[in-house]
């Protein structure tokens, strides 16, 4: 069974927000409702202080905190590590946002809902036919999927995951520097696995100990 | 959770052209049930990003076509009264009303003087789509030159002086790394590769696999944002100063290294013409070619005389001519050059010695000079340094030094258009095979290469400043502005009396342009342009449209746009400055016109009839695109559609594969390699002498005396080798107003019409600069600001304008930052009203603000800070 994974290259990431709005278009998000961020900082002093740039999305830890606390087992973990929601299952009782230690998780209210991209003109043709066609419950929390249609789908098509477009997480075919790459941490052949082994993958705060799926190279 | 695919009974994805910014990357669009709903690159085209990437702005470019706030139909001005904040009271009407109007008012204007129209270009493609026709159609008109235009979007700001030495240089709008070989970049005031300039995200995609493979970017910069976040080495710079460290680069390579590239100094620039002592060329009577010295034959010889190895061509030494001493250039650069001392710019740079003398080593080792490389069988000199600047460096009334300066150290190690070095766009596009239209660049006067396409006018021959002038823009006397800084000088009324410009603009037809709030004081633009009849063709009424347009055209976006011409001559501007085929997009439309919008293009031509131009602007069309096929000729009286046009010029174009291109939505064929390293393929030589500015000045300096021309004109910067000039923000600087404000490229934004764009906007807010005013941490500290505190900025003319601050490290303590052009009000566009803050309204906007010899304005500005 695959392990699927992603590898951020912050050499090249430039910080354009590609990931963040194809994500936001691909799951119809509503207004200000993001499954993928840039963070952006800076460290150091002048002169030669650096900038951080960190695009962050759910981990799909191992080890997830999400999982652990969910008291309707709404929260749960593929056998290929996709952490997923389901909405059927879920009671809103946010827990699992409280225990996300990278703040990945949304309540999605009413008013989450109801909030319109261009405010008080009405909702567009886009932010109709997403309601119709990939649809939110309120009061349930929702999050990034790794993109699990596309991988289920195009594995089902004969497609790989990681190498093939239709089959990997559309923040991933988005990027227009190639600074995220997809694919199976279980098989040491693989890219991910690769980048992880020779550029030294870091997952991000380990100490939580959740064991992130997602890691950074610089 | 997951799609409800038995909701969908149609889903397609159809290939188009981005249009969020200039650059046109390859874009297909997701439809379903008739609803665009995504957006991608496309993967196999080399124009763009890795795969099917698309940068942020790109993939939020579907919300142009959702936006509610499109314009639906014709709009009149009822409110006679204009200015910033006035109520248009727009009133509906119909198509005809408007083309009537329009019309009727510019024939009558024809009839009197076709130059009291102005046209604009533009840099935006929320409704973009053609690029040279706009210059094509005012021909049509009678309009002659570049002078007629004012610049769309990005404003003088953008480019002037950088695509004057583009052109001179390279044949080319742009220039940029050859990242695919290079080793070692120097960026000035340029974020090529992170995220903006031309071809954006194909440098992107070039410079990401460049810097995993190791590259050294040093990136001279007021801030460590963008491209100084992403650096090897960010250099803090004072804005406006580069040229000083540049000078005193090549200085120390020249004349304490004393390591140069001879041979193409020798046999690719104009560094070995002799010179008298008033600097001129001596030339051969007849030809008017200048002389060299053989010095294997001992005697002076026209430059290209075939009979001198480039090895002999003369670097130094003195010689006669007709009784008079003459020299090579390259003596007098390598004299001129000593006065800047590293010590010398790091004053005036703040840039410390110590590193100014590490990148003169760094470049000059990283250079290889005499290294060759081979590739696919051919052997070329291999030069993996280069140096490229762009609108941050190159935006000073110095402007035209700071980018000669940057481009002296890539001609010192001949990294020009060679593997590894400073590339410009390639300068030639043959056919596509069993198709007809090409562009290949010709060599002109000197042996200096005349590009094969140019926007607005041709950079070279130049042409020698006189009056009387003909239009707005002066262009008779400013001979090298790209496009003219004149609509938005201050003192132009008096320049029009002096220079005997008669025909002030009674018209403005602009395109998506928002000329008011972009360029300088927003108040002296609304009072030129008051009093014209503006029309305008957009898809939203933007800040300019409010203030002063009277009729508002809506036009379609880019995503229901039919255009078959957006990439055919942009090459030299989107295509891959790279070794990489050739693909060349067109725009489809992926839904159908917003309300009753119209396609530009399809307006220009209605508007050509009604005015009885139309037969000229066919001639003009049958000819820019060479078609030599009668059946295939737009005939005389025939009125087509745009895309009427493209099923015929296709055919020309492409041959027998225009229904098949035509249905991809793209052309792809192969870019020999000799096109894209074409430095030693092509003879021409690089004017890095500048001979023609002493001429000018002679011009400038009689018409002056002449006219008593009593305003401040530098006139001293009309001189052929890169110098030292303070730009005027330093100038201005004193004890009250202490800092310089600068502006910058966010990746998120083009110009200002995304910020009507919600899917930028909030992503906007996430990012904490975009939308805030950005302070040196120290200085904010000693100023008493912290973070989220709103400050006013303002400058010494009573121009102010607020913001909020949030402090940085990565920031020269001696300026603020603003990134582009926020602070919008149109009621028009409600998303983008009151974000960010508006940086162009603060640039003061007298002569003496703008660069003497190519029209940029200064864009730096001395302020003062203190808190609201």
């Amino acid at each position: 069974m695959p392990r699927w994974g992603m590898v951020i290259d912050i050499k090249r990431c430039i910080a354009c927000w590609g990931c963040t709005i194809a994500c936001k278009e691909e799951h119809f998000l509503p207004p200000k409702v993001f499954w993928n961020r840039v963070l952006i900082g800076e460290t150091g002093k002048f002169p030669t202080s650096r900038k951080l740039i960190y695009p962050v999305l759910c981990n799909h830890c191992d080890d997830a905190a999400c999982v652990e606390v969910c008291p309707t087992n709404a929260t749960f973990q593929r056998e290929d590590g996709i952490v997923m929601v389901d909405y059927n299952k879920c009671a809103g009782c946010r827990a699992c946002i409280v225990s996300c230690p990278y703040q990945q998780r949304t309540y999605y209210d009413k008013n989450i809902k109801d909030a319109e991209y261009f405010p008080g003109q009405g909702k567009t043709e886009f932010e109709i036919i997403g309601e119709k066609l990939y649809p939110f419950q309120v009061g349930t929390v929702i999050k990034c999927n790794f993109c699990y249609e596309r991988v289920d789908q195009g594995i089902e098509n004969g497609l790989i995951p990681g190498i093939d477009d239709d089959a990997s997480p559309a923040c991933v075919v988005t990027c227009p520097v190639g600074a995220r790459i997809f694919g199976d941490l279980e098989d040491p052949e693989s890219t991910v696995s690769r980048l992880i082994m020779e550029k030294k993958g870091k997952q991000l705060r380990p100490e939580f100990g959740t064991d992130p799926a997602v890691y950074y190279i610089d | 959770m997951t799609y409800k695919t038995d909701e969908i009974w149609e889903d397609k994805w159809i290939n188009t052209t981005c249009g969020v910014c200039y650059c046109g990357c390859a874009a297909k669009v997701r439809v379903i049930n008739g609803v665009p709903v995504k957006i991608e690159g496309i993967k196999e085209s080399t124009m763009g990003g890795t795969g099917a990437g698309l940068c942020g702005k790109g993939v939020a470019g579907l919300m142009y076509y959702h936006d509610p706030n499109r314009l639906k139909k014709p709009l009149r001005r009822t409110n006679p009264e204009k200015g910033i904040g006035v109520d248009p009271k727009w009133k509906e009407i119909s198509w005809e009303e408007a083309l009537d109007e329009i019309s009727t008012k510019m024939k009558k204007i024809m009839d009197d003087d076709p130059n009291k129209i102005i046209f604009t270009n533009q840099t935006m493609r929320a409704s973009d789509g053609p690029h040279n026709q706009p210059y094509i159609y005012a021909k049509a008109f009678g309009v002659e030159d570049n002078g007629n235009f004012i610049i769309g979007g990005g404003s003088l700001h953008c480019g002037n002086a950088a695509h004057m030495l583009g052109g001179l240089i390279h044949g080319a709008w742009s220039i940029a790394p050859d990242w695919k070989y290079t080793k070692y970049v120097l960026k000035w005031g340029s974020s090529k590769g992170t995220g903006s300039g031309h071809s954006a995200m194909t440098n992107a995609r070039l410079r990401a696999d460049a810097v995993r493979g190791g590259i050294k970017e040093v990136v001279f910069d007021p801030m460590g944002n963008f491209a100084g976040g992403k650096a090897t080495q960010w250099v803090p710079i004072l804005p406006g100063t580069d040229t000083a460290v540049g000078l005193a680069i090549a200085n120390y390579i020249l004349n304490t290294l004393k390591v140069f590239d001879s041979l193409y100094i020798k046999a690719k620039t104009n560094l070995v013409y002799l010179i008298k002592e008033d600097g001129t060329f001596i030339r051969d009577e007849k030809s008017k070619k200048p002389f060299v010295y053989d010095e294997k034959a001992n005697k002076i010889k026209k430059f290209d005389d075939d009979s001198i190895a480039f090895e002999d061509f003369a670097l130094e030494g003195e010689y006669e001519y007709k009784g008079e001493k003459v020299k090579p250039c390259f003596t007098r650069l390598k004299k001129h050059l000593k006065q800047f001392t590293p010590k010398w710019a790091s004053e005036i740079s703040t840039v410390p010695v110590g590193t100014i003398v590490q990148v003169a080593k760094e470049w000059v080792e990283n250079a290889q000079i005499g290294s060759t490389i081979t590739i696919e069988g051919k052997n070329f000199p291999y030069r993996p340094v280069s140096s490229v600047t762009f609108r941050g460096a190159q935006g000073h009334s110095n402007g035209i030094h700071q980018v000669a300066a940057i481009d002296l150290l890539s001609q010192l190690v001949g990294a020009e258009d060679v593997p590894g070095g400073t590339m410009g766009w390639p300068s030639k596009r043959q056919k596509y095979p069993g198709g007809h239209y090409e562009r290949l660049p010709k060599i002109g006067p000197d042996g200096v290469l005349i590009p094969a396409v140019f926007y607005s006018h041709m950079p070279w021959p130049p042409h020698t400043p006189t009056i009387p002038c003909k239009n707005s823009g002066c262009v008779d006397f400013w001979t090298h502005s790209t496009l003219s800084h004149i609509p938005y000088v201050k003192e132009r009324d008096y320049i029009y009396e002096k220079f005997g410009m008669k025909s002030r603009p009674e018209m403005v037809f602009g395109i998506a342009a928002n000329f008011i709030i972009s360029q300088s004081d927003w108040n002296a633009a609304v009072d030129f342009f008051k009093d014209m009849f503006v029309v305008q063709i957009d898809i939203w009424s933007n800040e300019t449209d409010e203030a002063v347009a009277d009729i508002l055209l809506p036009d379609v976006s880019y995503l229901e746009k039919d255009c078959w011409s957006s990439e055919i001559d942009a090459f030299f501007f989107s295509g891959s400055p790279s070794y990489e085929d050739w693909y060349v997009h067109m725009q489809k439309p992926v839904a159908k016109p917003v309300g009753e919008s119209r396609f530009f293009m399809d307006v220009y031509i209605e508007v050509a009839h009604r005015v009885g131009v139309l037969d000229k602007f066919n001639a003009l069309m049958n000819d820019y695109y060479s078609v030599e096929d009668e059946e295939l000729k737009i005939k005389p009286n025939e009125k087509l559609t745009w895309k009427e046009i493209g099923d015929r010029f296709l055919k020309w174009i492409y041959g027998k594969d225009a229904e098949k291109i035509e249905k991809q939505g793209f052309a792809t064929w192969h870019k020999p390699i000799e096109d894209v390293y074409w430095r030693w393929h092509v003879a021409s030589r690089c004017p890095v002498y500048m001979e023609f500015l002493i001429h000018d000045k002679k011009a400038v300096e009689k018409i002056l005396k002449d006219t008593n021309f009593e305003l401040d004109l530098d006139v001293s910067q009309y001189t052929p080798l890169p110098d030292w000039f303070w730009p005027t923000s330093h100038v201005e600087l004193n004890e009250e107003f202490d800092l310089l404000a600068f502006s910058y490229r966010d990746i998120l934004h083009t110009n200002n019409s995304t910020f009507q764009n919600p899917f930028i906007d909030e992503v906007s807010e996430l990012c904490p600069y975009t939308f805030t005013i950005t302070m040196n941490s120290k200085l904010a500290g000693d100023k008493g600001f912290k973070d989220g505190d709103i400050i006013w900025i303002e400058n010494k003319y009573n121009v102010k304008e607020k913001g909020i601050i949030k402090t940085m490290e990565a920031q020269h303590p001696k300026v603020i930052g603003i990134s582009g052009q926020g602070g919008l009000w149109a009621k028009g566009r409600p998303i983008a009203k009151n974000k960010g803050s508006n940086f162009c309204k603060l640039l003061p906007t007298y002569l003496r603000h703008y660069d003497p010899i190519t029209g940029n304005v200064e864009t730096s500005v001395a302020v003062k800070v203190y808190k609201v």
